[in-house]
């Protein structure tokens, strides 16, 4: 099994290596976005606490871990599913899960990298270096990376046009950013908008950098549980039949 | 031997098959032949297990985990190269690899040569001989190919056949074709599917001998009509 997975993920990242451009665009759109709006802070000399820093980075982390996601894993495994690579490809490896899990190990790592990296341009364009916030970054999309595939991996279940597949991806991150910029006050919307894996990303570094809040950490820990368990059900029931061709 | 038995099978309210019967002969190819919609895919499908029929059974269902399965376009990852693909094939195939002297002798007379090309450069005929190849190297109970000689100029559809049939004396072999000229000189049976049921299960010359000229496909017209 380790073998197979290896000769698989060596495939994965000779598709990586050879599209360098989209790799590098992840973290190149939210800088220039980040010097556009942080501009002013960038050149002043204020100084932030962990936690300011911190917030600062949420929704760019979160933009990074979706568009891995949803572009990379996801959008991946349902072209190779449309194409009929999955199809035959599954009986080759004799199992489906490892094809999936291929990417997503690959793409946790190079997420990591990529937002690792943003923090610490991020931290340089402020004039500070905090050890705690690159373990913070770590940390975060750590435990965020495997619901966000999960609750998106409901994508895999639709039946649209493989040609859709990126204005499906591009409204889901612009639902995504939309959600993150409401704060309800009333709880159960609270714990509702949590099915959103940014405002989920918020939730979580609030639990990490602030005290032990029970009221917070058990809605997290419920969506989270939820959103993999609903990632896991959609790998093991997804036809490896293409949804929208015959092949 | 497979024994496919009164299988019905419905694609979008459309009829596909009604009571179809055959069986698969061992120790020689296993051919499935008809005109284009008939349903030679679904069937491939139906048999490895992955489409199930509305009624009626395939007899035995062979575990996913023991079939290889090419499907009819040669979909794979464009940034690999041949040489990385029979790697590839290799590591699935962990110590239970096949080795034969046809296998040995395609790859060193056909394969090698392009073997460090990427599979964006390569021809389709050339991206097929690697894949049935590589799949042919794998230890499987049942081999399936959705027209394995598509695109192949006939030098190499002879040899992609004759590497099926070097399989085919212990193991299951299946596949799919429109060229009926290319099985002649072959040990196959013939399953001739048309009009939703299995209207020919026999040999080449079987076939032909349906016809008066004993071509075979007069012997294919003539069947169909």
């Amino acid at each position: 099994m380790i073998n197979k997975m290896k000769a698989l993920m060596k495939f994965d990242i000779a598709a990586t290596l050879d599209n360098k451009v989209v790799f590098i665009y992840t973290i190149i759109f939210p800088i220039g976005y980040f010097y556009f709006m942080e501009w002013k802070q960038i050149f002043g000399h204020n100084s932030y606490s962990n936690y300011d820093l911190i917030s600062m980075l949420i929704p760019f982390i979160g933009y990074v871990v979706l568009i891995n996601v949803l572009n990379n894993v996801i959008g991946v495994t349902y072209a190779r599913r449309e194409s009929g690579f999955l199809k035959m490809y599954s009986f080759i490896v004799q199992s489906k899960l490892m094809i999936i899990l291929s990417p997503l190990i690959l793409y946790y790592l190079i997420t990591l990298f990529e937002t690792i990296c943003f923090s610490i341009i991020v931290m340089l364009s402020l004039h500070l270096i905090d050890l705690e916030t690159i373990l913070l970054t770590f940390l975060i999309v750590s435990i965020i990376y495997l619901p966000t595939y999960g609750i998106l991996n409901i994508v895999l279940m639709m039946r649209f046009n493989h040609q859709l597949m990126s204005i499906v991806s591009g409204m889901t991150l612009l639902i995504a950013l939309f959600a993150y910029t409401f704060t309800p006050t009333n709880r159960i919307f609270q714990w509702l908008l949590l099915i959103d894996p940014i405002q989920l990303l918020g939730n979580v570094c609030t639990i990490l950098t602030s005290k032990v809040n029970l009221t917070m950490i058990v809605p997290a820990l419920v969506v989270i549980i939820i959103d993999c368990l609903i990632g896991l059900s959609v790998s093991k029931m997804m036809p490896i039949k293409s949804a929208s061709v015959r092949n | 031997m497979i024994n496919v038995n009164d299988l019905s099978f419905s694609y979008k309210n459309k009829l596909i098959y009604q009571k179809l019967n055959f069986k698969t002969a061992n120790g020689k190819l296993n051919c499935i032949v008809g005109p284009n919609g008939v349903g030679k895919s679904t069937l491939l499908d139906l048999i490895a297990g992955i489409t199930k029929p509305s009624l009626g059974k395939i007899d035995p269902l062979i575990s996913k985990h023991d079939v290889v399965y090419q499907t009819q376009g040669v979909p794979f990852l464009n940034e690999v190269s041949g040489d990385d693909a029979i790697q590839m094939f290799q590591s699935m195939g962990g110590k239970k690899i096949q080795s034969n002297s046809k296998l040995r002798q395609i790859y060193n007379d056909e394969i090698k040569s392009f073997a460090d090309v990427k599979f964006r450069d390569m021809s389709g005929g050339q991206r097929r001989l690697i894949l049935v190849y590589g799949m042919c190297t794998l230890n499987r109970k049942l081999y399936l190919f959705d027209e394995p000689t598509s695109g192949l100029d006939p030098i190499n559809s002879q040899l992609v056949l004759s590497l099926l049939n070097s399989i085919s004396r212990d193991k299951q072999v299946i596949f799919t074709t429109h060229n009926l000229y290319e099985l002649k000189n072959l040990d196959v049976n013939i399953i001739f599917i048309s009009h939703r049921e299995c209207v020919f299960n026999g040999s080449y010359s079987q076939l032909s001998k349906k016809a008066s000229d004993n071509d075979i496909i007069s012997a294919y017209s003539k069947i169909l009509k």
